[in-house]
């Protein structure tokens, strides 16, 4: 299997097939990252666009190529602090028409996902901007707590509190919702 | 709680149910299909260098340019002092090379076009670098700006710089790229595109206020071919943001010799440590590059020297300057990964890492597979190369010395 590194060497020696194999290495992340603080799909998009550009203009400064995606990162984070300051009077609400498009299926069970999902939103919503990125890079990617700290510039103890702290908070929430649904079993009996 | 520093160990603390469910949620999380679209038409948008960009990708364009302007007035403030090499912030490879005739400076007419006149003052190039040094003639030219006013606004609108066998060895512009492309019929640009990166600045000679400017160009390349001649097309000079000189000025170098007809020499390596393993070692008029890979490593220490050094670079600092500072730094509790790199000749002189070839001191590491490859690049020219040299360095506190031969 070739190695990451081949495919950011070949993209600054300017082979665009190996540039866009590095965007789709990225693409999922970019967006999870981008929706922690961007409630609009065309503020997401305007987001993972603008931070592609900037990979591509810039990739030549990578010297690091460990860092590579932290370093991608880190501009996302430029670019979504960007859009969100611009919209910061824009309604926060979630718009429906997203999940339209990530879901296909019309069913029962399919809509019970998009119901859990909207109420993890909700739980996701009340950690702060901060806590709730913290959350993700740690459990999409799995990134250290250094690493983290490198890309929100936080000290690391600072990042690991945050992360416990929300984790937390989501904990308490599920079980809360778990008490809740074994009550209403226990009703319908 | 305890927390324990590695990656593994971190997660050993998420493996309760809620963390299941977090990552669950995570995973569901698809991307949907309008931003899969949008990932693919910009894909798609920069692949064709399109013009026609979205409002997004206009401002990008601007900001660049804004960074290259910045740039050149950082530079060009720098250079108040008379100019004595202009190239690669004095790279002491570099100059050693110069100093031994590793130069071209004729004295060249002016071309001129709208009363400004251009000509290449100096001019060298190897495998790695390519220097220009053009005299921007304004004397002729009506304008109430300083000298050094000037040479912090100007701006070639378009340039492209080839050979006489269609290399195209730096472009601005794409239109005149395409351009060029069209009329010379070249299929395949990639293929006759040399990649390279430049560093570009205007300065004044403030020791003589005679309405000259100096345009430096600074190119480095993987590989730059064995031209013979040189074309220096440009097209335009922005001096404010209304004011354009329109012109066209094209100028030709006959490349010297010993600059086309180069040889690198590459030495053989004696080393018997199955974890450190030089792989190559070569040498050109300009300098020695060594790249090395490193297996087995217990702990891969922490690293701030590429920050250290790409910061004083920023500011203007000499290689001298920037190995002090490494060696201070290194003196307390920093460690960085090498220490006390050079290649020492048999008079004994030591040539150490030529931090002003930045892009050719690279370190990549695999934290994984404890592994370090990557290339230092090192002052030691042809002109000092004896039969036998020793490579040195220190790493994790151990001392390394390597015999080369020629």
């Amino acid at each position: 299997m070739r190695s990451l590194e081949s495919y950011i060497l070949e993209s600054k020696n300017g082979n665009q097939e190996s540039f866009e194999y590095l965007i789709n290495y990225l693409q999922n992340d970019l967006y999870k990252i981008a929706y922690t603080r961007l409630t609009s799909i065309d503020d997401i998009n305007e987001a993972v666009q603008n931070t592609i550009i900037r990979i591509y203009y810039n990739l030549k400064k990578v010297k690091n190529y460990n860092y590579f995606k932290t370093w991608a990162i880190k501009i996302l984070i430029n670019e979504i602090n960007k859009i969100y300051k611009t919209n910061k009077k824009r309604d926060s609400l979630k718009d429906i028409s997203y999940y339209e498009n990530t879901y296909f299926y019309n069913d029962i069970s399919q809509m019970q996902k998009i119901e859990n999902d909207i109420d993890f939103d909700k739980v996701m919503n009340t950690l702060k901007y901060d806590e709730k990125i913290i959350v993700i890079l740690k459990y999409t990617d799995q990134y250290t707590f250094e690493d983290i700290s490198k890309i929100l510039r936080l000290n690391i103890n600072t990042v690991k509190s945050k992360f416990f702290r929300s984790r937390e908070k989501l904990k308490k929430y599920y079980e809360e919702r778990n008490k809740q649904n074994e009550n209403e079993k226990i009703k319908k009996k | 709680m305890r927390m324990k520093k590695s990656k593994k160990n971190n997660d050993i603390y998420l493996k309760e149910p809620i963390d299941n469910l977090v990552r669950e949620y995570l995973k569901k999380k698809e991307l949907p299909i309008s931003t899969k679209n949008v990932i693919s038409d910009t894909c798609k948008n920069l692949k064709n260098k399109n013009n026609k960009m979205p409002k997004v990708k206009k401002i990008l364009a601007m900001s660049c340019c804004l960074s290259v302007l910045i740039f050149t007035i950082v530079l060009a403030h720098d250079g108040k002092i008379k100019i004595k090499n202009p190239f690669f912030n004095e790279s002491p490879g570099i100059k050693t090379a110069i100093n031994n005739g590793f130069i071209y400076k004729e004295n060249l007419e002016y071309v001129f076009s709208n009363n400004v006149g251009i000509k290449v003052n100096s001019f060298f190039m190897d495998d790695n670098y390519l220097g220009i040094e053009l005299n921007l003639n304004f004397e002729d030219f009506s304008c109430n700006l300083s000298d050094e006013e000037l040479s912090k606004n100007i701006e070639f609108e378009k340039v492209l710089i080839y050979d006489e066998n269609n290399n195209i060895l730096y472009y601005k512009n794409n239109d005149f790229l395409n351009e060029f492309v069209k009329e010379r019929n070249i299929e395949d640009v990639e293929k006759n595109t040399i990649n390279s990166g430049s560093n570009i600045f205007f300065e004044s000679n403030l020791n003589n206020r005679n309405h000259i400017i100096n345009g430096v160009y600074n190119l480095y390349s993987n590989k730059f071919p064995k031209s013979k001649k040189i074309f220096i097309e440009i097209e335009n000079i922005n001096i404010e943001e209304e004011k354009i000189v329109k012109g066209n000025w094209n100028i030709s170098i006959d490349v010297p010799e010993n600059m086309y007809d180069r040889e690198i020499i590459t030495s053989n390596v004696f080393n018997n440590d199955k974890n450190i393993e030089i792989t190559k070692v070569v040498t050109s008029e300009t300098n020695t590059r060594v790249d090395f890979y490193i297996k087995n490593i217990e702990k891969l220490p922490e690293n701030k020297n590429q920050d250290i050094v790409e910061e004083m670079i920023n500011e203007g600092k000499t290689t001298e300057e920037i190995r002090k500072k490494l060696e201070e730094y290194n003196k307390g509790d920093n460690k960085e990964w090498f220490e006390d790199v050079y290649i020492e000749n048999e008079t004994g002189k030591k040539f150490y890492q030529d931090f002003n070839l930045i892009e050719g001191n690279t370190i990549i590491t695999d934290k994984e597979k404890k592994e370090i490859k990557g290339t230092f690049t090192l002052s030691l020219t042809k002109y000092d190369l004896s039969r036998e040299l020793k490579l040195h360095f220190i790493f994790n506190n151990v001392n390394y010395t390597i015999k080369l031969t020629n």
